[in-house]
């Protein structure tokens, strides 16, 4: 029988562990040696035995493979249009190099990608040319984009609300509580559909785009918009009554009133149809 | 705060979001389900409002992978809180995590990890468990997980450390046998004798899965039917325990409903009393490469009305 190996505090073999499941890149000589840098040496030897069948490199190469591919598969499975866009092999690169910089810090999964579209303009292939490319935009507005829809799909909010009619008085009317709204230099929530329709779309060529999500008994739909629209709905997001936002959006657009009063009504009616709006009790503020 | 008073559930079903219609619209005859408590803590959308609506139709276990009970960071007492919040909207007939450590230095690796089972970590886990037990007013209930090695820092049988563990805190145990079959094999050890002495009055439920050999090692992937061997160690475990709440885990290439349903009723084949006469020989090994302890945690998927 061999003797026991000396006695090395929980908190060190986690440490050690842990380390060498996050900078697998790194330390492939580290496991060549069996040597973990920055803890006095340790063998893996020491700290892992080998069994029948497995070295103990094996045994830990196993945890190794699992947590790379794990976190990985969340990822693809948060940022699925854009894996499709990029392609898997370029996004299983840029994930990995991601992970490594943005280990894990939360139980919840959901916010493992919060950092990835900072990271990718961070990142991005040509952050030293004059010249950008446009493809990355893209990349990056999408990677925003189906992040932000995943964080609404769970977000609380008050959901027990029956929408506004045709017959509310306009006064009444304010946005539903689940409701965003988005601008985009390029097709994204076109690409987004396309690609969750099974579409197969091409990568498009950049078009200013704006879009609105909201979600109503727990699901989730999206609108197109134009620019007026999307200006609108952010004067009434920040809590300003329909009045407000039209003289707000009068003031920064060259469009006339009579312009947008006349357009307005078409509008109204849509986006009662599309159940944008509840209708606030008389004497209720806004805020 | 008892072990002893929690009820034998009878045979239960994981609750994957794939089949959230099929519960809702056919009302199967299930006799309980298991929710993984992170899918749905701080979630606020569908999957915590379906969770809501099936509690109000069959008992339910909230299953974490989060706890980290072993972890030598400090216990994370946010999760705690958002745990409890869920329990007292769901009222779990109990709350189970695993035997592990999840990350340490507050990083979280999303796998649960081994621990040296040793005198010192055998007092670490036993006085976190206190704290917890105390923190959520009820008993935990830890489950044995797969392993895919040993330390040489261990200085007893993980048998031996679970039955130290519910002795000392009065916490209970699940015990899955698909792991004991998996990590006995990993780690050289002999299964139907870690079955014979767990302490089996502390058991408080079984789990089943399938798994994937590997050749050289085995793979807990929960992603397909219970290994024939895994059955015969059923047999012995529900002997020896007498019986208690069972669940059959599956979360990889989820089948329909009935497919599962059907594979975690053939459970009563080896309730009888029939002798255990040993396990049978493994089946032929798959080489290809599979990912250990499956997130069954994930990604929510949506609900969304067709686009424009
Ligand atoms: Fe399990």
């Amino acid at each position: 029988m061999t003797p026991p190996k000396a006695h090395i505090p929980l908190a060190r073999v986690q440490q050690w562990m842990q380390y060498l499941l996050l900078r697998q890149g790194n330390t492939l000589q580290d496991h060549q040696q069996h040597l973990v840098p920055d803890d006095n040496g340790l063998l893996l030897t020491d700290m892992v035995k080998d069994s029948k069948r497995l070295s103990a490199r094996e045994h830990l190469a196993i945890y190794q493979r699992s947590y790379t591919a794990r976190l990985r598969d969340c990822m693809s499975k948060q940022f699925s249009a854009l894996e499709y866009a990029l392609g898997e092999d370029l996004f299983r690169a840029f994930a990995d190099e991601y992970l490594q910089c943005h280990p894990s810090t939360s139980y919840n999964l959901i916010t493992l990608g919060e950092k990835f579209p900072a990271w990718l303009e961070a990142n991005r292939p040509d952050k030293d040319e004059v010249v950008k490319e446009d493809w990355p935009d893209f990349m990056i507005e999408l990677a925003r984009f189906e992040y932000a829809i995943h964080i609404i799909f769970e977000e609380e909010a008050e959901e027990d609300f029956l929408p506004a009619t045709g017959d509310a008085p306009e006064e009444t009317l304010q946005l539903i509580p689940v409701f965003h709204v988005f601008a985009f230099s390029f097709p994204v929530r076109w690409y987004y559909q396309a690609f969750t329709n099974k579409l197969a779309p091409e990568l498009p060529a950049p078009q200013e785009s704006y879009c609105a999500v909201m979600r109503h008994q727990y699901k989730l739909s999206i609108y197109d918009l134009n620019r007026g629209q999307y200006l609108l709905l952010q004067h009434l997001l920040s809590g300003h009554t329909i009045r407000q936002a039209k003289a707000q959006l009068h003031n920064q657009n060259t469009a006339d009133r009579s312009q947008l009063e006349s357009v307005w009504p078409l509008w109204k009616k849509k986006w009662l149809e599309a159940g944008f709006f509840r209708s606030r009790p008389a004497g209720t503020p806004i805020h | 705060m008892s072990i002893n008073n929690l009820p034998d559930l009878g045979l239960g079903l994981g609750l994957r979001s794939k089949h959230f219609n099929h519960i809702l619209a056919e009302q199967p005859n299930v006799d309980w389900f298991e929710a993984i408590s992170e899918n749905f803590m701080d979630s606020y959308g569908r999957p915590r409002q379906v969770l809501k609506q099936i509690a109000e139709q069959y008992p339910i276990v909230m299953h974490g992978v989060s706890l980290s009970i072993g972890s030598s960071d400090p216990l994370n007492f946010a999760y705690l809180k958002s745990l409890k919040t869920l329990a007292k909207e769901i009222k779990p007939a109990w709350i189970s995590d695993h035997l592990c450590w999840t990350g340490t230095l507050t990083i979280n690796s999303h796998d649960l990890l081994p621990l040296p089972l040793n005198e010192e970590s055998l007092q670490h886990v036993c006085n976190r468990i206190r704290m917890v037990q105390d923190y959520l007013e009820q008993p935990l209930i830890l489950e044995n997980p797969s392993t895919y090695l040993s330390f040489e820092q261990s200085t007893m049988p993980e048998w031996q450390f679970l039955a130290h563990m519910t002795e000392e805190t009065g916490c209970g145990l699940l015990l899955d046998v698909n792991n004991v079959y998996v990590s006995a094999f990993n780690n050289d050890f002999d299964p139907v004798e870690y079955i014979e002495n767990i302490p089996h009055h502390r058991v408080v439920q079984m789990h089943l899965a399938g798994h994937q050999h590997c050749g050289d090692y085995i793979i807990d992937t929960h992603d397909r039917r219970v290994a024939g061997a895994v059955w015969e160690l059923f047999r012995l475990a529900w002997q020896k325990t007498g019986g208690v709440a069972t669940l059959l885990e599956w979360d990889g290439d989820i089948p329909a409903f009935d497919v599962y349903h059907a594979e975690m009723l053939k459970a009563k084949n080896f309730m009888s009393d029939n002798a255990f006469t040993g396990l049978p020989a493994p089946p032929i090994a798959e080489k290809e490469t599979a990912v250990s302890n499956p997130i069954h945690f994930m990604v929510a998927e949506l609900t969304m009305n067709p686009g424009p």
